[in-house]
Formats: C-alpha cells, structure tokens, sequence
C-alpha cells in the first residue's frame, strides 16, 4: 500500500464515522455549528497523529500484556494537553466543546488506530494512517455540521444564509436532529457503495466492543455471538 | 432533598445521556437489539457509574484539587475506572459467578464507554457535593437503563419491519433513535415546575 | 519473573513521563488560561455595567441562585445568576445601579433554538433596560416559551432581592 492509498482510505472507503461509524458520540454531540466540527476535528486530529506516532516508536518496548492500559496513559495525557492548550489559546471554542473534548480519551477510533494500525506498523505509515483517518473525521463531522448548520440553524459558519435563516428547522441542531441527519448520511453512504462488495473485518475484531456489538462494526446482517 | 430529587429526575428525564448529550452511543446502538443483553448492559453501567464515582469525587477533591493537580483529572479518572473495571470483574468472577456469568461480557466494553467518564468529569464541572455527584450518577444511569430498554423494544418491531435496502441496518436504527429522543424533549421545563 | 518486572516498568515509566510532560505543559499555560479567564469575565461585568470601572466581589449571605456579586466603584452592584430554564441551567449576568436595572447578559444556557434562546439571546433582555423591582414584571412574556420567560424573570427577581439585601447592610 502506498503512502497516497494510504492517507486516502480514511477519507472514503474506511471512512471511520461514515463507513466504521466509530466516534458517534462526538459525530452527534459537535455536529451543531460548522465551526465546533472543525475544531472537534482538528483536536481529534492532533491527539490521533501524536498517539499513532509514539505508540507506533514506542511498538518494540511496550510489551503486549501492558499494552492496553499503556495506550490509554498515552492518549490521555495527549488528550490533555490539547485541552490545556484550547483553554489558553481557543476558549471560545474550550467553552462550545465543552464535556466533550476529554472524552476524546474514549472515542474509539484513537483507541482503534492505535490497537489496529500503528502498534504493527513503521512511524511515517502510522503518522499518514492518523492524518488520513483525521481527516476522514473531520470531513465526516463537517458534512454533518454543514446539513446542520445551514437547515437547523440557517446559517453557514455564522453567517445568515438567504431564505432559510427566516425558515429554519431547529430541530435539525436539537438531539432528534443529530441522530436523524446521521441516519441519512450512512443511508447514502449505503446507497452509493451498494454496488460494491461489502469489505469484511475492517479489522472491528480489535474493538473492545467486538463481541457484543455486530451493529456498530458495518455488518449489520449478522447475528450477535453474545 | 429537593435539589436531590430534581437533580435525579433532570438527569433520568431531561438531560438523558444518550438521548440528549449523546454519550454512550455505542452500546446504545450495538447492544440494544435484544431486551436481556441490554439490562445486562445497563445494570452493569449503572453500576460502574456508581463505583467510579465514589472514586473519582473523592480523588479529585481530597487529593488533586488540594494539590494543584487539578489538570491531571483525565488521565487519572480513565485510569480509575479502568482499574475499577478490572477489580470488578476479578471479584464478580471469584465471588459471583452467576452475576458474573450475566454481567460479565459487558464489563471490558464500560472502560471506553464515554457515559462512565462523562459522568465522573460532569459531577466535578457542575461543582456536585458527593451525595448529588452519587445521585446525579444513579440518575445517569438510570436514564441510560430506561433509554436502552425502551429502543430494545423498538428495535425487535424495526427486525420485523420491511425497511428500503439502503436504509436497512444502521440508518433505520438511527432515525428511529431520533424519534424515541424526540419523545424526551417533552420532558424539558417539567421538572423545575412540579416543585415550583 | 521478568515477565512481571518489565510491563510493570515500562507503564511505569510512561506513566511518569506523561505527568512531566503534563506538569511542564500546565505550568506553560495555567497563567495564561487564569488570565483569559479574568479579561472575559472583567469585559462581561463591563458590558452590563459600562459606567464602572473597578469590581469588589462580595462575600457573604446571598439568595440561592445568586453565584457572584460584585461591587462597582460607582455604587451599582452586577450580579452573576444562574437558574433552572427549559432545557438546562441558565446563566446570566446583570447590573443594578440605583434600583434599576442597566443590561442583562447571558452567558450560557441551553434552551431550545429558535423558542426558548429567543427568550436568552435577541432583544429581549434589553426591553429590561431601565426596570426596576416594581415594574420590571411588566415586561411581556415571549409567546411560546413561557417556562424559559418564567425562568428569566425569576432570575431578575434574585438579583433585585440581593440588591435589597446589599444596599440595606451598606447603610447599616
């Protein structure tokens, strides 16, 4: 796999919220101004690449019983530094994150990456794997965000958008909104990957919720194995 | 007494986890098929819940905040829970193994489970005493216990249901998760007023 | 043995490593994060009470949903207020110079967008402007979203008890 393939799968075909549909929490939690999606991305981002990258360095030393909780010790400590660092410099946007941005720590595509990519994998693969799925996030949450925006609220990155700031539908920014908005998009993602044959294991055998969560992991056909 | 039953009520009712704060999707969405193993799932939420966060209020108070070491309250909370986690599931399985036998596969899965962490970070942000941190932490639970429960039982009419292939799966789960969470939007500015 | 010895080392070390980190990162920015803090909550005590320049915060007995209460140098006092609304707490912050109220702002609040946040954001606040203990009850409801006006009104009624309160200790 080359560098190129590699950065763009997150993206697209292993999207990790559209097609993984890992990270729903904050896809539906942030997913209410364009402006909060960027920076709920970007945030996600930086502490995905910096945990791929060490974890990735650090694959020789950590041994493999120690290796979960030694994961968790790294991503939270980057996930606090990012905090730390949104409250001196972003406040505005520490204060619309809210709750949401420690539970970084738990979204399950940092976790994943790290268990499924970067702790088999060579630094500089482990750093575009991390910037693709990043990107992947941030797109998804945006695209969100967007439909969100524009509808819900009738406006686009604050700004009042014709006709439609008069005729907003709020629900679309309320709970009900987000969860509906997120079932049409993975509708779509269905409908124009339909002709594709669907990609077994993409690698959810690694998630901690493997074994009792057939729905999450993209193979909503099989039975539980509970 | 008053605020504690207003603080358990918002948080069964108004502000659900899952329903309206959207923590806890996972196990929402992946674990709510059948009726048994989401009790299962939500009786071992509520437990944890209760158990991290008569760790963590203590931690953060007695301990970090005395300190100046307020800012580490992420990575020692996570730890804490895992931990717990852990040590519950050692002494389920040595001491009750029927609880365990029952419980048991839904553990591992509450150490990523954003609505543990949330709830533990949600009592220190919001400024809780311990008794409204614990009941704001049954209530929590509770209300992802009644959310779960309920969307099993929609759930099991959706498997029965014939659905446009694009939308079968994951898509029809989640819009008629927006209806069940639209039925709790009723419930805001209730509480307040039964005791106004 | 060694099979216990190592993982026990390396998670040990991780674990300092990270603190270092976290400890030299939180030194950085602590003081800037205190005093971004600072500047917002001095330029919301300003825009509430822009005739004041300098806020003694008093301490002491205040009626429950009163969070903060502050002096100002020309004799009016602003007052941080939260209270239940619709949909979550609501936070707001207003001054009272001379019985009557001279802006109210909200800083945060969780009322639903587009009935409840008309009650919160927009003009409505302003048409309080002026008020005082006796009248400000005059000022109509926003159709549709009685619960967060109720909730609005309630909050103002705080703040005008602890002014009473405040004034009559001061000229005790």
């Amino acid at each position: 796999m080359n560098t190129l393939q590699n950065f763009s799968k997150g993206l697209v075909r292993e999207n990790p919220v559209l097609v993984l549909v890992l990270g729903t929490c904050p896809t539906l939690a942030t997913s209410t101004s364009i402006v909060n999606a960027l920076g709920m991305g970007a945030a996600a981002t930086v502490v995905l690449l910096c945990s791929n990258v060490v974890i990735s360095a650090l694959r020789k030393v950590i041994p493999d019983k120690v290796r979960i909780p030694c994961y968790i010790v790294l991503i939270a400590g980057f996930v606090t530094m990012v905090q730390m660092l949104v409250k001196a410099f972003a406040p505005a946007l520490d204060a619309a994150l809210g709750i949401y941005l420690p539970l970084i720590v738990v979204n399950c595509i940092i976790l994943g990456r790290a268990e499924m990519f970067a702790n088999k994998n060579k630094i500089f693969d482990s750093a575009v794997d991390a910037l693709g799925m990043g990107a992947g996030f941030t797109l998804a949450l945006s695209l969100m965000a967007l439909i969100r925006e524009v509808f819900g609220n009738g406006t686009f990155f604050g700004m009042p958008v014709p006709v439609l700031s008069d005729n907003h539908m709020s629900i679309l920014t309320m709970a009900p909104g987000g969860f509906f908005v997120f079932g049409l998009l993975i509708a779509a993602v269905n409908k124009f990957s339909a002709h594709k044959p669907k990609k077994k294991n993409f690698g959810c055998t690694d998630c901690p919720s493997a074994s009792v969560c057939p729905q999450a992991c993209g193979s909503g056909e099989e039975e539980a194995h509970d | 007494m008053t605020k504690l039953i207003i603080i358990l009520l918002s948080a069964v009712f108004i502000n659900n986890y899952v329903l309206s704060r959207f923590l806890g999707i996972c196990p929402f969405l992946g674990v709510s098929k059948k009726l048994d193993s989401a009790t299962g799932m939500s009786l071992a939420v509520i437990f944890v819940m209760l158990m991290a966060t008569a760790a963590t209020w203590p931690i953060q108070t007695y301990l970090l905040d005395p300190n100046g070491l307020g800012y580490l309250q992420t990575i020692v909370f996570i730890l804490v829970i895992a931990a717990l986690v852990q040590l519950v599931e050692i002494v389920l399985k040595r001491y009750m193994p029927s609880l365990h036998k029952s419980l048991g596969v839904y553990l591992p899965l509450i150490t990523t489970n954003c609505a543990v962490l949330g709830v533990t970070i949600l009592n220190i942000d919001e400024g809780y005493t311990f008794p409204e941190a614990m009941v704001n932490s049954l209530g929590s639970g509770l209300g992802f216990f009644l959310a779960m429960v309920m969307f099993s039982g929609v759930r099991s009419v959706l498997e029965a249901s014939d659905v446009p292939k694009s939308f079968r799966g994951l898509p029809i789960t989640l819009t008629a998760a927006a209806i069940v969470s639209l039925s709790f939007l009723g419930f805001g500015g209730v509480i307040e007023n039964l005791f106004a | 043995m060694k099979d216990i010895i190592k993982p026990i080392a390396v998670l040990g070390t991780i674990c300092l490593i990270v603190t270092a980190l976290l400890a030299y990162i939180h030194s950085v920015t602590a003081p800037i994060i205190s005093a971004a803090e600072q500047k917002t909550a001095q330029e919301a005590r300003l825009e509430v009470m822009p005739a004041a320049s300098i806020f003694d915060a008093v301490h002491g007995d205040l009626p429950e949903g009163v969070t903060e209460a502050f002096l100002c140098d020309n004799g009016g006092y602003v007052f941080q207020l939260t209270i239940r609304g619709y949909g979550g707490d609501i936070k707001l912050m207003c001054g009272v110079l001379d019985g009557k109220l001279t802006k109210i702002k909200t800083l945060s609040h969780n009322e639903t967008s587009g009935i409840g946040s008309k009650v919160v954001s927009g003009d409505y606040g302003n048409s309080f402007i002026g008020k005082t203990e006796s009248d400000y009850l005059s000022v109509d409801s926003v159709s549709g979203a009685t619960i967060s006006s109720t909730a609005y009104k309630k909050a103002l009624e705080t703040a005008f008890e602890a002014y009473d309160q405040l004034t009559k200790e001061a000229t005790r």
